[in-house]
């Protein structure tokens, strides 16, 4: 029993332990606070010069990353709201990204922006967001979200140790929440690897073919296990297909996971338009056309602001019932 | 008066919070706004005050993680005090006579045309019905009237129908092929069309040569039972998918198909059709072969001799097969395609038009043959205007 926290808490302190050349840093990372999360706690007594506190300047301190990843270091920075990134984007898109194309390769910038995104916890307007898919289709960017279903370890060992700046996305909810143990539940997980980022394949029943594909990542990764076990109970055999990496996008594993099925429903708590759901929608259709059953239906939040009431929140940001009926309505 | 101990809210993320101490034993008397329990959230710890005075009665032990809200203890009048504690609501259990259907359970029945009510009450046992019980269901169910075995009777019939008799048909999809179907119809004696339905709302309420678009698809099954025709027949040949779907919906719910068979087509000896066949001008189905249910065949099709044509296939104008060939379920053909004797097409194959098939073809393929090949230049006089440079 960890929970996805405790797991990347643990994950920090072993990259601080093995490797010189990281750094972490963010605003009010310091012990005893340990970050608005908790994810750096204890490390800065552990690592006091190697995990430091920034004034609140989101644009500064990925600047200073981009810096410190030229000259051979590997930052990783905490933006304490993802809603935030906004003030980043210069520096990610004109600058992290760009660097070694513009250098003709000879620079790299190892850059690791964490942050937590989602809503759910009624915390309004600009603290719930999901916005990841502003910075998704960028060139020479990769955008990681980690899931329950695989945890936060491995893709963050990955980011670290890669040579892309990376936009490493976590789910508040996921923060408390017990990592799917693989064997322990009702659900059969495997995974398979692209670019040294996995996919997640987690499916509701043990034989025969899926009657239903749904392409889904991070936070909507919690709801999973329910949705899928109420579908079960209605004979829906359900291929949950999870990466790790939203972009670029792992076409080949997704597209094999759709052609199992030919019906394909993609879930994110994004905003609908122009969202990664757009996109692997696409992208599906390009690589599964002649076999696909219906069209890819996508499930994401409305079209608007988060509220702070938590009933209003609950009806603009997707639930398990909306995976559930996305399911049943495209076998319709 | 009694007054509850409850677990506070402490902040907005957490729904569970840990009661760490009791700072008052119970059976202690308790004065109001004094701390009486500790509790901690990940972020904080939190001193609970008593909001009213008496005696402390504990229900829950500390060093529990409690969810906000619920009752943790008690101040009471008397010392040692009865107290009701409130009930801990469970979420309602489905009685286990409710039956129900599984999702997929209730997809395939309503794919069927089944009355869910009537396989509720149809299926034994008890707990959800699935999947399998409704295919059992469908298999025990009673055969469709038109799947009625053909009855030999005496030449002198004594039947309540005139020899002049039209079957009325009604026609689904009111788009090119429609008006396809009327015109044959229109030749046929025994059969006239009464109505046509499409899902398209412009149509509704227009007529495609004199027959009136009644209504969607959805109308087919209410308009037979109100006695408007006898018979149905799908003239979309485009879309195979739609051909099945409709065939299978409205078959299953006992809704007779019929077959339109252009009277210039030649249908010969020891044919076996199925239903809901449309077989169009100068088409010839050859001795001993035969054609399953809702093909779209010809103009100018020629099934040949102990050919087997399997479900909802289209054949465009001028497809011509040898004797002996198989062909499978779905299979689109173009126009003027060749195919050579004892081969089989495998089902869900599309056939380009000008393709000539000299090897078995298996399922699912997409067949195409290069037309327009040029080999080599003819051999023409020198001074031929034809005459191509070397």
């Amino acid at each position: 029993m960890v929970t996805f926290l405790e797991e990347l808490n643990g994950t920090l302190r072993g990259l601080l332990e093995s490797r010189d050349d990281v750094v972490l840093f963010g605003e009010d990372l310091l012990d005893p606070y340990g970050g608005a999360f908790k994810v750096t706690q204890g490390l800065q007594r552990s690592f006091p010069q190697r995990v430091l506190t920034t004034p609140i300047s989101e644009a500064a301190l990925v600047g200073l990353a981009n810096g410190m990843a030229l000259r051979g270091l590997r930052p990783v920075v905490e933006i304490m709201f993802g809603d935030f990134l906004t003030l980043c984007v210069d520096q990610l898109v004109n600058h992290a990204a760009k660097f070694r194309g513009m250098y003709a390769g000879r620079v790299a910038v190892p850059v690791v922006v964490r942050t937590p995104m989602g809503g759910g916890r009624g915390y309004g307007p600009t603290h719930s967001q999901t916005l990841e898919k502003l910075l998704i289709g960028v060139p020479h960017l990769d955008v990681v979200a980690p899931s329950l279903f695989g945890g936060p370890a491995q893709p963050l060992l990955r980011a670290v140790a890669g040579d892309r700046p990376t936009l490493f996305v976590e789910h508040k909810l996921l923060y408390p929440a017990v990592l799917y143990a693989a064997g322990a539940g009702a659900l059969h997980v495997e995974e398979v690897s692209d670019d040294g980022y996995r996919v997640a394949l987690v499916r509701n029943y043990a034989s025969g073919t899926p009657d239903v594909t749904l392409i889904t990542y991070g936070g909507v990764s919690r709801m999973l296990e329910v949705a899928l076990t109420t579908l079960a109970g209605e004979e829906i055999r359900v291929l949950a297909c999870v990466p790790e990496r939203l972009s670029p996008l792992p076409r080949q594993a997704l597209a094999a996971a759709v052609l199992e099925s030919g019906r394909a429903v993609v879930a994110e708590e994004g905003t609908l338009s122009a969202g990664w759901g757009a996109e692997v929608a696409a992208a599906m259709q390009e690589a599964a056309w002649g076999a696909l059953r219906k069209p890819i239906r996508r499930v994401a939040a409305r079209d608007t602001i988060v509220p702070a009431s938590r009933t209003l929140e609950a009806a603009v940001l997707p639930g398990p019932d909306d995976l559930v009926n996305a399911v049943v309505e495209i076998l319709e | 008066m009694t007054t509850f101990v409850c677990a506070p809210r402490i902040n907005a993320n957490e729904d569970t919070v840990k009661l760490v101490v009791w700072t008052r034993q119970p059976g202690n008397k308790v004065e109001t706004g004094e701390t009486i329990a500790v509790f901690e959230t990940q972020k904080a710890t939190f001193d609970l005050d008593a909001e009213s005075g008496g005696y402390l009665q504990v229900r829950i032990e500390a060093g529990t993680a409690v969810p906000v809200g619920s009752v943790v203890g008690a101040i009471t009048e008397a010392p040692g005090a009865d107290v009701t504690w409130p009930v801990q609501t469970q979420p309602p259990t489905r009685p286990a006579s409710d039956r129900r259907l599984t999702k997929k359970a209730e997809l395939t029945a309503r794919r069927a045309g089944l009355d869910l009510a009537t396989v509720m009450s149809g299926t034994p046992g008890d707990g959800p019905i699935t999947e399998a019980a409704v295919e059992e269901f469908l298999k025990a169910r009673p055969k469709a009237p038109h799947e009625r075995p053909a009855s030999v009777g005496p030449d002198t019939v004594d039947s309540p129908f005139p020899a002049n008799r039209q079957q009325r048909i009604l026609i689904i999809g009111a788009g090119n092929a429609a008006v396809q179907l009327i015109d044959l119809l229109a030749r046929v004696p025994g059969q006239r069309p009464v109505a046509c339905v499409d899902d398209a709302p412009k149509l509704h309420g227009r007529t495609v040569m004199g027959v009136p678009v009644i209504g969607a698809c959805s109308k087919v099954r209410p308009a037979f039972e109100d006695g408007l025709f006898d018979a149905c027949i799908v003239s979309v040949s485009k879309s195979i998918a739609f051909r099945e779907r409709m065939f299978e919906e409205l078959a299953g719910a006992g809704i007779p198909f019929t077959n339109v068979i252009d009277p210039s087509a030649s249908i010969r000896t020891n044919v076996t059709l199925g239903q809901g066949n449309v077989i169009l001008a100068y088409t010839h189905v050859g001795a001993c072969s035969s054609i399953g249910n809702g093909n779209f065949l010809g103009p100018f099709a020629d099934i040949e001799h102990h050919n087997t044509v399997g479900n909802f296939c289209t054949f465009g104008p001028g497809v011509l097969t040898s004797g002996g060939v198989t062909i499978g379920d779905r299979v689109k053909f173009g126009t003027g395609i060749f195919i050579e004797p004892h081969l089989t097409v495998g089902s869900d194959s599309i056939v380009a038009s000008g393709a000539i098939l000299t090897a078995n073809v298996p399922d699912g393929s997409l067949v195409k043959t290069r037309t327009n090949y040029v080999i080599k230049p003819r051999p023409m006089p020198a001074d031929s205007p034809s005459r191509q440079r070397p």
